[in-house]
């Protein structure tokens, strides 16, 4: 089931929702209540794939008794480190035999000239925001830090459908409390007005922006992959690309937190206008919130983060940002991406560090220009990485960049995805979307708090910021968005999954 | 004197109650009006409006006895797998009706000319609904709508064909162009059916608005299932060549073939004959030895000067009005018809209607 299709919009999410509150009105335990999401939950991820439920099942209980384990052990002890290492190995080697076993035959093959088959593994949906967010909770556990050891609440806090899928990844001191808790449980109507609203604007974004460019993107990197591109086609392609996947995945995270809303449980927002970003560190800090921060509190600190010298740091980074590329695929074009993002983190705070030292340069950063080309520079390197995010290959990604950069070829007519003024249009469209609007923080969160803010961003430029009420303005706009995102699935077919599945 | 506001007139967060109330009844509302829009045009509850209702089918030049059924601009699309398997529209209520049924793939929505048929049917007042699937090679899928839909015609006409794979075996595969995918129909229920043939169309409809111009596809008929191939230019040429046949093709039918064979024609029911539709690799001694191992009389016309639209097993007009005379003369002969016909005719047969 996808958030956008009409099984999910019109029998899963009724029901659950029904269910859930009538629940609280009839048992004063809340644990019934956080039973019921919990399996509702597993019901969603089973419509998928039941042969994937016992291995999410077997990963839940493995790591709540490994957690329960080492909270009773003494702290410091050899016994609770053996334990730790046990449970952090378990899960990276599972995530490593779903995920990256015919990656390494692949490797191996190309590397020895061996023909070794691929296993036939399938990958289990969102193995990676399950190990992940059971990953922190463990590190956290040998730490000291979570006291909840409510086997009901650990299990709706992996399995809780809104972020199963895709994320966010979720921290267990920010989720665990809010699970049956007394304010939460009942029924609000304004709290379900509100979700529907993000959940409208978040289906649009999927069904309608991400999916349209789809259509200009997939065409441009299946030709690359097969032969030579003009240079407006590989434009046309990595630009609609580079805007598909926000609106794809910024879609899919607006649509968790207005499923969550409905349910009264605050999700961490993921995204804050990445493309706004005027740094590739701010880039950082708006896009795919929750993985940067699972990245640096869990893998970048305990590398040892800045505390060892520039050179340690640019190392940790590289370091980070690599195995964040590999997690999010098995490739070495994903090694490639992430890859890029450590050289782009280490040249901004080579940048930053220069910049402050020379005063005339420091003058300049208050100015129009200078964050109209930090905006540029920034989202160029981006879509720079997009393509070999996207590119089935090297030598695809090799193309598309070869034709992206022959200027002296450049030519906006040479483009044949489907028309070349239609793509300038509708790209430069997405991009003022991107640059001009205002998200879901700036439209709900100064008034309803709908969601947690992980980092403090400071509020980007919008042209207006739309805060939410519930007027007939509001409810046409909710009405129409939804609307079109409805049609806009019908038309497609219900074969358009979220980007970010595969990972 | 301040007028004093009810505690519940405000939600939790400072809103006025009836605004909220009134702001979900108008989102619902629309909704429901949309989704109601949507359902009449499915189920043809208003047929006046279901005309011009764009979730509804697509009825070339307005002729509401048929729809269309292959098309796609970009992607080749088929809809009738999602019509027969999740019995959307009248296509299986008509399929029931008839005497006759003729299952396989596109080779034989190719091979039996309308025009033969409707004289048989007309003839012979019995009703025939050819009910082959463009794309699906396989006979599982055809068995799973007979199954699923109780269809029990007097006699069955199998094409058993063994092009990629054989007609008698459990693939549930659909081949369009160069794409083998199992058949999406099969693999989600009878509401997600109604929701995907009414996106097809719109999605149709969409492509046929951008391009400016209507995409004639390939239409078919509601009442017997013929496919209107009118639209391809080459279905009338005059130079279509000839099938050069591979006669030194080495082929004989399987056991498996057999077992499947048998157990097919047990849960269909009803009285078979078999054929073959010639191709470029048509294979006429397996279909004889699956024939006589099964009891099923076989009508296969001589492999010679057969034209075709694309040079294999998809015959023109001039092909399948040959192959269709002799079918249909060979048919009138054999002794499988002819006990049906001792049987009286159905009493609603009247020859097929439309054409």
């Amino acid at each position: 089931m996808l958030f956008t299709q009409y099984n999910f919009i019109f029998l899963y999410l009724p029901i659950t929702l029904i269910g859930y509150f009538v629940i609280a009105r009839l048992a004063r335990n809340p644990l019934y209540q956080i039973t019921w999401l919990a399996g509702a939950s597993l019901v969603f991820y089973g419509v998928w794939n039941v042969k994937f439920v016992p291995i999410i099942a077997v990963s839940i209980i493995f790591n709540y008794l490994m957690g329960f384990r080492m909270a009773h052990l003494p702290p410091g002890s050899v016994a609770r480190k053996r334990a730790f290492l046990v449970a952090i190995v378990a899960n990276l080697a599972a995530l490593a035999f779903f995920k990256y076993t015919n990656f390494g035959i692949d490797t191996l093959n190309h590397l020895t000239g061996l023909h070794v088959q691929f296993a036939k593994i399938a990958l289990p949906l969102g193995i990676s925001f399950f190990t992940f967010t059971q990953i922190a909770y463990l590190v956290d556990v040998y730490s000291g830090y979570p006291n909840e050891r409510n086997f009901s609440k650990y299990v709706l806090f992996v399995t809780y459908f809104p972020h199963l899928i895709a994320g966010p990844i979720l921290h267990h001191s920010e989720m665990m409390p809010q699970f049956g808790a007394e304010e939460n449980r009942r029924f609000s109507v304004e709290r379900f007005a509100i979700g529907l609203t993000i959940f409208a604007i978040g289906m649009f974004k999927k069904a309608v922006i991400a999916d349209g460019l789809a259509l200009l993107a997939d065409p441009v990197f299946t030709n690359a992959s097969k032969g030579a591109v003009t240079s407006g086609d590989a434009w046309v392609g990595v630009l609609s690309y580079s805007l598909q996947i926000y609106f794809d995945f910024s879609g899919y995270s607006d649509m968790a937190i207005g499923l969550s809303t409905m349910f009264r449980i605050k999700l961490p927002f993921n995204f804050d206008s990445p493309y706004k970003a005027q740094s590739i560190v701010e880039f950082w800090r708006r896009w795919h919130i929750s993985l940067s921060r699972f990245l640096r509190d869990y893998l970048y600190i305990p590398l040892g983060g800045n505390r060892h010298g520039a050179a340690m740091r640019n190392f940790n980074l590289a370091v980070t940002m690599l195995l964040g590329g590999l997690w999010h695929g098995a490739g070495w074009t994903f090694v490639v991406w992430g890859g890029l993002h450590g050289v782009y983190l280490v040249i901004n705070h080579y940048w930053t560090r220069t910049f402050n030292r020379v005063p005339v340069l420091k003058s300049l950063s208050k100015t129009f220009v200078y964050a109209l080309c930090s905006l540029v520079i920034t989202q160029l390197a981006v879509v720079v990485a997009w393509v070999f995010f996207r590119a089935d290959s090297f030598s695809a990604a090799k193309r598309l960049l070869a034709a992206m950069f022959s200027f002296g070829a450049f030519d906006w007519r040479s483009t044949s995805a489907i028309g070349g003024t239609y793509c300038a249009v509708a790209i430069a469209v997405g991009y003022a979307i991107c640059i001009l609007m205002p998200n879901i923080i700036d439209m709900f969160q100064p008034q309803q708090r709908v969601g947690l803010e992980i980092y403090e961003n400071p509020r980007p430029f919008s042209l207006a910021r739309f805060g939410w009420s519930p007027s007939v303005i509001w409810a046409i706009t909710t009405t129409l968005l939804l609307s079109a995102g409805l049609i806009a699935t019908l038309v497609a077919g219900g074969i358009s999954p979220f980007l970010y599945f595969q990972f | 004197m301040g007028v004093v506001k009810s505690p519940e007139a405000e939600t939790e967060l400072g809103c006025d109650f009836g605004k909220v109330v009134l702001y979900l009844t108008v989102i619902a509302g629309s909704i429901l009006l949309l989704s109601l829009y949507a359902f009449a045009g499915y189920t043809q509850v208003a047929p006046a409006i279901v005309s011009q209702n764009p979730f509804g089918p697509i009825y070339p030049n307005n002729d509401h006895r048929w729809y269309r059924d292959y098309g796609g601009r970009f992607v080749p699309e088929i809809q009738d797998q999602e019509l027969f398997y999740h019995n959307v529209g009248p296509s299986v209520s008509e399929a029931k009706k008839a005497d006759i049924v003729i299952l396989g793939p596109s080779f034989v929505s190719y091979a039996f000319d309308r025009d033969v048929l409707r004289k048989f049917g007309d003839d012979h007042r019995l009703r025939l609904y050819n009910m082959s699937f463009i794309g699906i090679r396989g006979g599982e899928f055809s068995l799973g709508v007979i199954e699923q839909w109780k269809i029990r015609p007097k006699l069955w006409i199998i094409n058993v064909d063994d092009q990629i794979i054989h007609f008698f075996s459990r693939g549930m595969d659909l081949t369009l162009g160069p794409k083998t995918v199992v058949i999406p129909a099969t693999n989600h229920g009878r509401l997600q059916g109604f929701v995907n043939v009414a996106g097809q169309n719109l999605r149709w409809r969409l492509e046929d608005w951008i391009a400016g111009y209507a995409n004639p596809g390939i239409p078919r008929n509601v009442a017997n299932g013929n496919v209107n191939l009118d639209g391809n230019p080459r279905y009338r040429a005059p130079d279509n060549k000839s099938i050069v046949f591979d006669t030194g093709r080495v082929c004989h039918a399987s056991k498996e073939q057999i077992e499947i064979g048998r157990n097919f024609i047990q849960k269909i029911g009803g009285q078979v004959v078999f054929t073959l539709v010639p191709h470029s690799q048509a294979c006429v001694q397996q279909a004889r030895e699956l024939a006589a191992a099964l009891g099923v009389e076989l009508i296969v016309p001589p492999f010679d000067n057969f034209s075709s639209v694309d040079g294999g097993g998809h015959l023109d007009k001039k092909g399948a009005t040959k192959f269709s005379d002799y079918f249909f003369g060979e048919l009138e002969k054999s002794q499988t018809f002819k006990r049906i016909s001792d049987s009286a005719p159905r009493a609603s047969a009247a020859g097929s209607p439309g054409r």
